[in-house]
This record gives structure tokens, C-alpha cells and sequence, in this order.
């Protein structure tokens, strides 16, 4: 006999209608919470560079009004949204060859909040030169805008990821906007069992049809407590696909190949998505992300270049609010199951199981991190290497079932793969990713062959 | 007067200062909050506020919000405007479904029946003998109808001014076009904009907007006077429209929250001495967040002498002045041609004054609210409708246009030769209130005349 469930039947009345909880310390992120001042120390995304025109981009980011523009002579401005003179909101402002214009009554602000020129004021007006208007250092790296929003001491280099290093690496930028707190939203990709059953069993395959078993899983803490990953390992007929996906603390993580099979034989391919989820406020965010595409991670090429940008991406249906109703409720993808966790989740009211150990894992890190026990870690590069190595990767491997015991050996293999990956050093590029296939492929013999 | 010194001190003028400087002090709420029992909210209750266009009285009541209460406007079969609160006194539900009747308003709940002062009539379903009606009167203010805006005075009756007209409506042949704009931001903002005359030079002409005749791109020469024992104030603009020809303009600014605003469209090179108002208007706060404008534009041949006027587009949510007064544009459009309507609004639902830098140009809007905030302290009685309209149901005002024929002279400083004229102009129209329009043109006439005799014997 079990034990009994600890409510009757019927117990809704019991369990409705008390306020929800949400736990501040993981989940606010305005000026001055513990959580937005552990954001303000990382470069984030705020916008695609398609959406800087001629015109000034209102966007909003961890609680901050902003707006973003180019100027004419290529520089990039995030400012307080309201001038500094009476408030208005820059937004109607004026791009011009240096800074921007307000409408209202021509203060000209420079990129980095020099007030350099206030018209309507008499000539010897020192007005100008008595203060700065508020100001973020921003730039751009292949089609987003990143911001960083701390203290100035604090600015970190801006990170530069081993996966942009791919060799025929081609980059598509996209966006979207999402109702609901932004830790919903990073932690669904440590959650390798929704996978499953969302993207796969529930009405139509989402991603490959290989993924509608539960695979075997593993998850690991990386990065001195700063990321961690999951390896999923599958029985594909004579094949076994590992798959490693790898997060870094507060709102990184990269994707292997996005329409892998795992029927055709290869030994390592890296990220086909390197995204961010980043807090407008606490009951609204973006995902900023690259997509990558090459030969070598989409052979068949099902991606779409083209279908990644504002509000689009190529792969999975259900990652945006566009969609009509109806198609919703009968295919729920992603930005469904997130958004209707609601703005401000209760963990209180949860009931986590096992395959959520991953989602556990990441708040509990996140939490660790934002209390300062771990030391802090703005994802700069290893041994003082060019770019980040991360461990997001996809093997797939002629391992034939060999006894009773598949789902032992499926595991060990994927434990094997991982910890090579994990153990490289050399640093990121072409060198790494074919020393990192060798080694996998030289681990596939000494399986078959039954070595340790 | 006295400008607000630049905030100092609390963050190092460095580059890239965002982050020290994200802080969001509060509104001034002495000024800003307009609720029953707010300092701000009370003053304005002692003036009749416009709330509707009479053309929004139809078979239907009219459910509106002012001074954070809802209410329920109607004119009923007979013809009486009524202004109840909208909650009916029975059970509550909204008398904005309620039905106009020959007398009075009928709620649609239980048929009971409101006077246009709150008597109830009927009580429909309580027994012959009930004596609940008369036991007690529904929430109810004094209206009236004046030129196609109805008019409510919401503080206790006896403090009721006699209702006062504008000497700016006495021009010949003039016919007043009531309008209103409903603006989502607090009700201070879009008032002091009367009081800031640089923005027209930016807003409105020089950053690639033309909104206004070009003759409004050059930097004016400013000066900023109450007027009335500081019940209200006006702003002289000066400006040289050709070498030949120069331009003083007044605009008056009566507390709390009228506005008279002078000619709206170029009167050309022309002499003109004291063409009056274009345009009149109340920001009426709905609530702190939310505010209407209403008014009128006023239509005749010294103010409009080429009929650029547009009728058609005048009414609700609705004018014909200048391009960006209403939220009816495209996003883009707003973005590209902002006009009064984008930069108010987006000073925030509530400007925070605490975050400002104001320079020797917002000298208007620095006397505006100090004026405001003497008012609600009761620092200056005259202020007080009981004070300032005892006397007189006739208000003289001040505000105008005068084109004058004043070369350019090489020798002399035209910002001076500017300020003298507006001095001149300005100081005649505050002496000459009271007396009739055509007896203070003269006066200007012969003060202008004066003023030219002393600028030739100088320059010899």
C-alpha cells in the first residue's frame, strides 16, 4: 500500500483562493533588489540592430525606461528614456550626427549623457555643463545592441562566446517578448523531460520524433556553480545521441543542432543557439538570441535564416504570442506553457519530481550566486583564451545494443562524451572542436571494445 | 523670481552615469494630486470646471470622471443639465445605463428616480406610504451650459462664484467652436505648457516639425508678470518677424487651470494692434493620471483674417490648431512630427519635478507653480474665486497679438529694441484693463507712438 495522498478528493475549495507567494529574492530585478544588482553586472542584449533606424527605440530593462538609438555618425546611445530637463520622453527625440535631440525643446544629448547643447538657454547658461544625463555604455556585435546597466567600476569586457567562433558559423539575431518573469523562462531549457512530452508527444513533433522517449539524463554543475548542464542519451536503432545542453548563470544557454535526427553517424557538432533571457521587469521579458547555421550542424538544411528576426524564429512552432487561439490550446509550445505559469510564479505551490533536479539545480545556483557565495562569474574567457568555452553538444554514435542492460551503457556513453567535453583544453575554435571529435570517436573504440 | 539651481552633488557628472542616476523621487502632490480632500483637488473645486461638450448630452447619460469622481452627466427631456454622482443611491450600480426622463435621470435597476439636484422623485417598488425618498438626497452638483460646454461646480454650494465671462469673447462677429483632447498624464503638465513659449520655438517649428507659421522658429525675447495680485500670470514673447516688422504676444494663464492663448495662425506683416484670443481652454484632471482638455476656439476676422479655421475638425477629441494635440496618430507619426500631445504625455503619467533641470527659459513654468502652490496654501486670498470674482461677472484679460512696424537698425541691439517694445505694449495692456477692447487698443496706439519718439531721440 501506498500512503495517502495528503488532500481528499475533491479538494479544490481547500486549495483555492489563497494569495500567491512569489519569492522575491529569485524573482525581482528592479534598481536596488538583490537581483537586479546581480543583472546589472552582465552585458545584455536590448535590442536587434535592425530595429535602430532613423527613429529613437523605447525599450524597457530590468525595470529601466531606456531608449536606444544610432546616431548619424554609427554611435550607439541607451538613455534614461526621460530628459533630463522636463521629462519628456526621448522616444520623439531626434537622431542626429552626434547624440540625440529632444523634441520638446532641443536639448542635444551625446551617447554617453554630456548635455551637449541646451538652445533655447542664453549663451553664458552654465546649465548644460552642471550635470550628466543618465547613460549606459552600449554596443553591437553582429546584429544585437548589448547594454550594460551597472556601475561603471564594475563593466566587464564584453563576452565573446566560443560558438560564434564556428568555422562556416553564418548568424541570424532574433527576439521575443514574453509575459511572464523571466526565470520561467531560462530554467524550462534545464528541463530536458519537457522536451518529451510539449515538443514531441503531446499533438504533432515540434523538434525531431527521436525525442518522444524518455532518455536517460544527467545533470552536472559547471563553471565553479555558475552554469550547469544536462546530458540526455538516446537509443536511436544501432545509434546512441548524446545530447549536452549547457547554461551559464543568470540567463545564458546554447542549443546543440536544432533539427538533429541522431540517425547519421557524427562524433561532436556545437551550439545552434545562443540565447539570453533578460528581465524588462519582473513580470515581462525578452529572449535575445543568435541563431547559427552551417552545413556541419544542419546538413539537410531545414533552418531558415530568413525566419529569424523581430518576434520570428525558424525552429519549434509556439515559440511567440502569434498565433490564434485555437492553435494554441491545441499545440502549446514554449511560450504557452511559460507564460501561463503566470507573471509571478508561486514555487510555494509546486510539486517538483525528479526531472525537475535540473530547474532545482539552476535556482539553487542562481541563489547561491545572488547571495555572493559564489564568486561571480560575467563569462569571460578561460586561460586568457580569445573567446568562452562552453559544452553544449550534440554525438551520435554507432554503438549497437550489446546486453539486457541498453539504458546502462546508453548512460555511460553519454557520461563518457561529457566528460570529454568538459575536460578539453584546448583553447575555443577549429583545434578544440577537432581534438574534442577525436577524443569521442577514439572513447566510441574503446567501448566497442569494452575498455573502460 | 528665483530658477531652481541644477541638482548637485548626489552623483559625480561622469559619462555613462546611468546607473547613479536611476532613482524616482515623488511627484509633487501638493500640486499634482486632485482627489476630494487633496490641497490641489479642493482649489479646483471652488471654480466651475468644464466637464463635456453639450453635444455629448444625447438621449443617453453621459458617464464622466473628474477630479478622481465618477459621475453622470444628462439633460434631461425638458431640458435641465444634471451632474450626479454615478453610483445610484439604492444599490449602487451605475446610473450610466440609467434612462433620461422628462425630469430627472431614471435608474434602469429599480426605476428610481434623480432630480438634476438630487432629489429623489420616485422610489418605483417601495410601498405608497414609503417616506425612504424623501429621507435623503443623492450626490449632486450645480451645472450649467455656456457655449457648448457644460460647466459643474463641485465644492459646497454656498461657496458657489457667479459664473464669469471673458472679455476675449466680445470681439465683433465672434463665434466660439467648444473642443475637447483627452490627455492620460496628470493635469499640471499640460497647463504649464502655456507657460513655457521656448518650446513653440523647438516643438513647433525648428526641429523639423513646421507645426507653427516659420515667424515662431526665432528665439523670442521673454518676460513672464502675474497679473491680478497673482491670481494668474502672462508671458510676453517678442520676436522679429522681418526687418521691418516685430511681434508681441501675450498669453494669459488664470489659476488654477484656464488658459487663453492668443492668434493661432500668421496675421502677417501687417500693423495690428490687440487682436485677442484663438483659442481658450481648462485641463480638467479626470485624476491624477488622466486629464481632458476643454475650450474653444474662437472664429472672427481680426483673429482669423484668411478663415484658415477648420470647423469641421473641432469637437470631441478633436482640433483644427496644430498638428500632434490629440493621440490619434500613428506611432510613427507621432515619432517623426511630435506635437504638445507626445511630449506631455511622455513627461510620465505624473512629471517628476524632483528630476527636472530647469534653465532661465522655464521661468514661466518656475512662476506658474509657485503662484499654484501660494493659492492651495492660501497664501494669496486673491487667488480665491470668493475674492477675485465677488466683484465682477466680466473678466478683463490680457492676452493678445500686436504687429508693429519697427525696422531693423544696425546700431542698435534688437534683443533690446524687442524687450523695450514688449515692455511697452505689455505694461499699456495691464494698465488699460477694465476699459473697453477699442479704448486700450488707442492706448496701445499712442504708447507705441511714444516709444518711437524715444528710440529716434536716443539713436540722435
Amino acid at each position: 500500500m501506498g500512503h495517502e495522498p495528503k488532500s481528499k478528493a475533491y479538494s479544490g475549495y481547500h486549495s483555492a483562493g489563497f494569495p500567491a507567494q512569489h519569492d522575491e529574492e529569485l524573482l525581482e530585478t528592479g534598481p536596488g533588489t538583490r537581483g537586479g544588482e546581480y543583472l546589472r553586472r552582465f552585458w545584455h542584449p536590448i535590442c536587434l540592430s535592425s530595429e535602430l533606424t532613423d527613429l529613437p527605440l523605447a525599450v524597457r530593462l530590468l525595470g529601466e525606461d531606456l531608449v536606444v538609438f544610432r546616431d548619424r555618425s554609427g554611435r550607439l546611445g541607451a538613455l534614461h528614456r526621460h530628459c533630463s530637463h522636463r521629462g519628456t520622453s526621448l522616444e520623439y527625440g531626434i537622431v542626429s550626427e552626434r547624440g540625440l535631440r529632444c523634441c520638446y525643446h532641443g536639448w542635444l544629448f551625446d551617447i554617453d549623457g554630456t548635455i551637449l547643447e541646451t538652445p533655447g538657454e542664453p549663451e553664458d547658461s552654465r546649465l548644460k555643463d552642471s550635470f550628466r544625463h543618465g547613460s549606459y555604455p552600449a554596443q553591437e556585435y553582429r546584429g544585437l545592441v548589448f547594454a550594460y546597466l551597472g556601475t561603471p567600476e564594475a563593466q566587464p569586457d564584453f563576452p565573446v562566446f566560443d560558438a560564434y567562433l564556428q568555422p562556416e558559423d553564418d548568424l541570424a539575431s532574433y527576439s521575443i517578448w514574453h509575459s511572464c518573469n523571466w526565470l520561467h523562462v531560462q530554467e524550462n531549457i534545464m528541463d530536458p523531460a519537457h522536451i518529451v512530452f510539449l515538443h514531441s508527444s503531446n499533438n504533432q513533433y515540434q523538434l525531431s520524433p527521436r525525442m518522444d522517449v524518455m532518455p536517460e539524463i544527467e545533470f552536472r554543475e559547471t563553471d565553479q556553480g555558475h552554469g550547469c548542464l544536462y546530458v540526455t542519451s538516446r537509443r536511436v536503432d544501432d545509434l546512441i545521441w548524446v545530447r549536452c545542453i549547457h547554461a551559464l548563470l543568470p540567463g545564458f544557454f546554447q542549443a546543440g543542432a536544432l533539427f538533429e535526427q541522431g540517425d547519421a553517424e557524427k562524433f561532436y557538432t556545437g551550439s545552434a543557439l545562443t540565447r539570453w533571457t533578460i528581465p524588462i521587469d519582473d513580470e515581462h521579458c525578452m529572449i535575445f538570441g543568435y541563431r547559427h547555421f552551417s552545413e556541419t550542424l544542419d546538413p539537410h538544411g531545414f533552418g531558415k535564416p530568413e525566419e529569424c528576426g523581430k518576434e520570428l524564429v525558424d525552429f519549434a512552432p509556439g515559440q511567440t504570442r502569434h498565433r490564434e487561439y485555437e492553435e494554441m490550446q491545441r499545440n502549446p509550445g514554449d511560450w504557452e506553457v511559460l507564460v501561463s505559469q503566470g507573471p509571478l510564479p508561486d514555487h510555494g505551490r509546486e510539486h517538483p519530481g525528479w526531472t525537475d533536479s535540473g530547474v532545482m539545480m539552476m535556482r539553487r545556483q542562481y541563489r547561491r550566486a545572488l547571495r555572493g557565495e559564489t564568486p561571480l562569474d560575467v563569462h569571460l574567457p578561460q586561460n586568457g583564451w580569445k573567446a568562452r568555452a562552453t559544452y553544449t553538444f550534440d554525438s551520435v554514435l554507432r554503438i549497437p545494443p550489446r546486453n539486457q542492460n541498453d539504458a546502462a551503457l546508453v548512460a555511460e556513453v553519454g557520461r563518457r562524451a561529457t566528460d570529454i567535453v568538459l575536460a578539453a583544453e584546448e583553447p575555443p575554435g577549429a583545434d578544440r572542436d577537432r581534438a574534442i571529435s577525436a577524443r569521442i570517436e577514439a572513447m566510441k573504440e574503446d567501448v566497442l571494445a569494452g575498455r573502460a | 523670481m528665483t530658477i531652481a539651481e541644477p541638482a548637485q552633488g548626489s552623483h559625480p557628472p561622469e559619462p555613462f552615469s546611468g546607473y547613479f542616476l536611476r532613482q524616482l523621487p515623488e511627484a509633487d502632490s501638493e500640486l499634482t494630486s486632485v482627489g476630494p480632500s487633496t490641497p490641489m483637488g479642493e482649489y479646483m473645486r471652488r471654480f466651475w470646471q468644464p466637464v463635456c461638450l453639450s453635444e455629448e448630452l444625447t438621449t443617453l447619460p453621459n458617464a464622466i470622471h473628474v477630479l478622481g469622481e465618477d459621475l453622470v452627466a444628462y439633460r434631461d427631456r425638458a431640458g435641465t443639465v444634471g451632474v450626479l454622482h454615478r453610483h445610484c443611491s439604492h444599490r449602487g450600480t451605475s446610473l450610466e445605463y440609467g434612462i433620461v426622463a422628462d425630469r430627472g435621470l431614471r435608474c434602469c435597476y429599480h426605476g428610481w428616480l434623480f432630480d438634476a439636484d438630487g432629489t429623489i422623485l420616485e422610489t418605483p417598488g417601495e410601498p405608497p406610504d414609503s417616506r425612504l425618498k424623501g429621507a435623503f438626497r443623492h450626490g449632486a452638483y450645480p451645472a450649467r451650459e455656456h457655449e457648448g460646454l457644460i460647466f459643474v461646480f463641485m465644492a459646497p454650494p454656498a461657496e458657489k462664484p457667479p459664473f464669469t465671462i471673458y472679455d476675449t469673447a466680445e470681439v465683433s462677429g465672434n463665434e466660439l467652436v467648444p473642443f475637447s483632447i483627452a490627455h492620460p498624464c496628470n493635469w499640471l503638465q499640460i497647463h504649464e505648457n502655456h507657460m513655457d513659449p521656448m518650446h513653440s520655438v523647438f516643438l513647433h517649428v525648428q526641429l523639423e516639425s513646421n507645426q507653427l507659421p516659420k515667424s515662431w522658429g526665432e528665439l523670442p525675447v521673454l518676460d513672464f508678470r502675474e497679473t491680478d495680485d497673482g491670481a494668474g500670470m502672462l508671458y510676453t514673447s517678442n520676436r522679429r518677424k522681418d526687418d521691418e516688422t516685430i511681434w508681441v504676444r501675450n498669453q494669459q494663464s488664470h489659476l488654477p487651470n484656464f488658459v487663453q492663448i492668443a492668434g493661432i495662425f500668421d496675421l502677417g506683416s501687417e500693423e495690428r494692434y490687440f487682436t485677442r484670443a484663438g483659442m481658450e481652454w481648462w485641463t480638467v484632471p479626470n485624476d491624477d493620471t488622466n486629464s481632458t482638455v476643454f475650450g474653444w476656439r474662437h472664429f472672427n476676422d481680426e483673429v482669423d483674417p484668411n478663415q484658415q479655421g477648420q470647423r469641421e475638425l473641432i469637437g470631441v477629441d478633436s482640433c483644427d490648431h496644430v498638428a500632434g494635440q490629440t493621440h490619434h496618430n500613428t506611432y510613427e507619426i507621432q515619432q517623426r512630427q511630435p506635437g504638445d500631445w507626445e511630449v506631455l504625455v511622455g513627461q510620465r503619467p505624473v512629471a517628476i519635478h524632483a528630476l527636472e533641470h530647469l534653465g532661465t527659459t522655464d521661468a514661466g513654468v518656475v512662476m506658474l507653480r509657485r503662484l499654484l502652490r501660494e493659492a492651495v496654501r492660501g497664501e494669496n486670498q486673491s487667488a480665491w474665486p470668493s475674492r477675485r470674482f465677488a466683484q465682477a461677472t466680466r473678466l478683463s484679460t490680457n492676452v493678445q497679438d500686436t504687429t508693429l512696424n519697427v525696422p531693423i537698425r544696425q546700431s542698435v541691439d534688437d534683443r533690446e529694441v524687442l524687450r523695450r517694445y514688449g515692455a511697452a505694449v505689455t505694461d499699456t495692456i495691464i494698465d488699460s484693463a477694465g476699459l473697453p477692447t477699442s479704448k486700450r487698443r488707442a492706448c496701445i496706439e499712442a504708447r507705441v507712438l511714444l516709444e518711437r519718439k524715444n528710440g529716434r531721440s536716443e539713436r540722435i
